[in-house]
């Protein structure tokens, strides 16, 4: 993984930054990480305790929502515009089919892992990843 | 899967952590999900939001049970 210079993977969300300076943006996205990785584990425990998962958009809209909350007006919703990731050859979808994806891979390939929780809840936050792209970095004007 | 690396797992099943490992391991998680995507969030500043949100949660718990 590309982590210094130029090979830097930085995914870059066409929407204004709600948080201007990029230190304390930084802070934001930190604690926002805790804030995920809380919520995350609290899923998993209950979903032990129950004994089933059942992977739900509720659930990846509610963890994108601790993600961004504070840093991007579209915290716990779909991206409505585009999304470049500078130093990866991955194009996102266009915006317009955001919002078919996640929900179709929870009814399919995501659902046959409900019977064990850390699978399913490792799934959810690849499922996650694959929406929030984008929007955790840095904002800026449209490129 | 060899031999080894089945009784690692095996004994990873069963281990207990202690808090402090824990929560070493919630701080590496959220520095490794951020910082691969801004160079800005280092690991002072993750254990930094720690603490901050650790206040606020019994800065909480003191209101609730104040009331």
């Amino acid at each position: 993984m590309p982590t210094s210079g130029s090979e830097r993977r930085n995914s870059r969300a066409l929407e204004a930054p709600l948080i201007a300076d990029p230190k304390a943006r930084a802070a934001a996205e930190a604690r926002n990480g805790f804030r995920q990785y809380d919520a995350g584990i609290k899923t998993v425990q209950t979903a032990l305790e129950r004994g089933v998962f059942k992977l739900r958009l509720s659930l990846i809209l509610a963890l994108h929502r601790e993600a961004l909350a504070g840093i991007s007006s579209y915290a716990g919703n779909f991206r409505p515009a585009g999304v470049k990731i500078e130093g990866s050859r991955h194009e996102p979808v266009g915006a317009h089919l955001v919002t078919g994806g996640p929900p179709s891979r929870c009814r399919t390939s995501y659902s046959r892992l409900s019977s064990t929780p850390f699978m399913a809840f490792a799934a959810a936050m690849s499922l996650l990843s694959a929406v929030i792209i984008g929007q955790r970095s840095r904002s800026a004007s449209a490129t | 899967m060899n031999d080894s690396l089945k009784k690692l797992l095996e004994a990873a099943k069963t281990a207990k952590q202690s808090p402090a490992q824990l929560e070493q391991q919630r701080r590496s998680f959220v520095y490794g999900n951020t910082a691969f995507e801004n160079s800005l969030i280092t690991r002072e500043m993750v254990d930094q939001e720690a603490e901050k949100l650790a206040r606020e949660v019994d800065a909480n718990k003191r209101e609730r049970a104040a009331e």
